[in-house]
């Protein structure tokens, strides 16, 4: 990223704020802003950056918002009634006008992808072509999500105030959520051109630290910052160039974990990471971002992998297992149970929790539980057995690259 | 006693203006009306001036048979538009005549004075 565009990056939602809490009409002013950004990119690598980018941006942004509610009127010829708004919300002294903007993008009035979208463009100042090209989907089919998701906005009569102390967990709890979302599109990238593509890691932990910096005392949204840094510190280390004949345009095998080269982890944000979950692990209340992220502190740790502390990392699992009893959570603490007590005891819960819940049989986990009980089963000497679960586990994966992992262990 | 200045624009000339270059003309207009504020600031005359939003940004609030309702606008297709204000606080009629006329001669666009009415009228 070049430094005008992380400048403008920075200020996109500083100066959607000032515009939107000055003259109301989210929608309008988010269209503003854009074209605002869009002129200063333009412009400011030319001609230099103004000496208060901030002012510059709204002083355009402005105009043009000035000149699509001008535009509006004309075709509309229209007094539509309005609601009634707020007149004065009462604010406080320092608004924060990026936690704003980050709720009003995860309204609950939208469907997820529109959060990450709308989170994308407003909070993250984004193109609209950028945001499309990442999600590998045409700029129209962004654009038309983007215009319906602030139609509905207004319709749900979303206003730009912050949420009342009764529904701001659950709200936050939605931001944290979307930003995890892009996250995790960033880091598996399901879709798009490698090269052009914007980095969603990067933009996610962006927004990530703006969210930790609006809510420095949410024990949540500081676990959920040290997740991605430490996740991302492993980013080099977890492919590498494909050892077989490679199918057309997949070059790169996963390295799991226990295999990584752990000189090429990111010292810096293993720091990072570490430091913002050691602060916040004497409160009380443990989420699910906070015990992730412990888990990830636990295996960054470890300078080799049989240095790993697994009895902590399985006492972690079951802690979160818990608070999210989900599939992939429950395989992940067979996993860890097995490395910490042998994989007889692993093979002796993932039966347990088979029988129970059913891990072979959910979609998201069933290819995954057959290639762990494929894993344990080697381990315990079982080779046949084995072999035949990686084939079959092979065949349920779409992802080329875990396909080619998992057919190599079946050899 | 008090009057309001109100200065008014045309509505084409401001839709027109190009957001961010600068027009120099306008910056020197401007920079000589600032001057005048000054002298006006030291002889006590001032009390407050400001500029506002482009009328597309504004809003109404009336009474309708539903209760009282925001809506934006007016829309009204007006030549000229109400662009500042100022107040000031001077001796006579003619002396706010004679200010206003200053700051058309320095601005170009035209002011309407408005009495404002002291307790004296209103009683």
């Amino acid at each position: 990223m070049t430094t005008v565009e992380h400048l403008l990056r920075t200020e996109a939602p500083q100066v959607l704020g000032a515009l939107v809490r000055r003259f109301g009409r989210f929608d309008v002013a988010e269209d503003a802003v854009q074209e605002a950004l869009l002129a200063a990119s333009r412009s400011w690598p030319d001609d230099g950056v103004p000496e208060n980018p901030r002012s510059w941006l709204i002083r355009v942004g402005y105009r043009r918002m000035v000149d699509l509610l001008r535009a509006e009127q004309t075709r509309h010829r229209r007094e539509e009634q309005a609601a009634i708004r707020d007149t004065a919300s009462p604010r406080p002294s320092e608004a924060d006008d990026s936690l704003t903007l980050l709720l009003l993008c995860c309204h609950p009035a939208l469907s997820t992808t529109s959060q990450v979208a709308l989170t994308l463009r407003a909070v993250g100042g984004l193109s609209t072509a950028e945001i499309a090209h990442a999600y590998g989907t045409t700029e129209n089919t962004m654009g038309t999500r983007i215009s319906r998701a602030k139609q509905q906005l207004a319709r749900a009569g979303a206003r730009f105030t912050p949420p009342t102390d009764a529904d701001r967990d659950a709200r936050t709890a939605a931001v944290m959520q979307v930003l995890y979302l892009i996250f995790n599109e960033g880091y598996t990238a399901s879709a798009g051109d490698e090269l052009t593509r914007v980095d969603l890691s990067a933009e996610a932990i962006r927004l990530a630290r703006m969210l930790h910096a609006s809510l420095p005392d949410d024990a949540e949204a500081t676990g959920l910052l040290a997740l991605m840094l430490l996740t991302d510190a492993r980013r080099e280390a977890r492919t590498r160039p494909a050892r077989r004949a490679a199918l057309a345009g997949e070059n790169e095998d996963l390295v799991p974990l226990e295999e990584q080269d752990r000189a090429r982890w990111d010292p810096e944000l293993i720091r990072e990471g570490t430091a913002l979950i050691d602060g916040v692990w004497h409160g009380r209340d443990k989420g699910p971002y906070q015990l992730q992220a412990a888990i990830a502190a636990v295996h960054a740790g470890a300078r080799k992998p049989e240095e790993t502390d697994w009895p902590q990392i399985a006492a972690l699992y079951l802690w979160l297992e818990r608070l999210t009893p989900t599939a992939p959570v429950r395989l992940s603490r067979v996993v860890a149970v097995a490395r910490a007590y042998g994989p007889a005891r692993g093979l002796a819960l993932l039966d347990d929790l088979d029988a129970k819940h059913g891990l072979s049989d959910e979609p998201l986990t069933r290819q995954r539980a057959l290639a762990v009980r494929a894993h344990l089963l080697e381990e315990i000497g079982d080779a046949t057995q084995a072999r035949a679960l990686y084939k079959t586990a092979a065949d349920l994966t779409d992802n080329a690259v875990e396909r080619r992992y998992l057919l190599e262990r079946a050899d | 006693m008090k009057y309001l200045l109100l200065g008014y624009t045309p509505a084409a000339a401001w839709d027109a203006t190009v957001p961010h270059t600068e027009d120099e003309e306008a910056i020197a207009a401007f920079a000589v009306y600032q001057q005048f504020e000054r002298e006006l600031r030291d002889s006590g005359e001032f009390v407050s001036s400001e500029g506002l939003g482009h009328p597309a940004v504004s809003m109404t609030v009336r009474k309708g048979p539903a209760g009282v309702v925001a809506t934006d606008g007016p829309f009204a297709e007006l030549k000229e538009v109400l662009a500042s204000f100022a107040i000031i606080d001077v001796a006579s009629q003619e002396r706010a005549v004679e200010i206003a006329a200053r700051i058309v001669a320095a601005l170009g666009e035209p002011i309407e004075i408005r009495p404002i009415l002291g307790g004296e009228f209103q009683a």
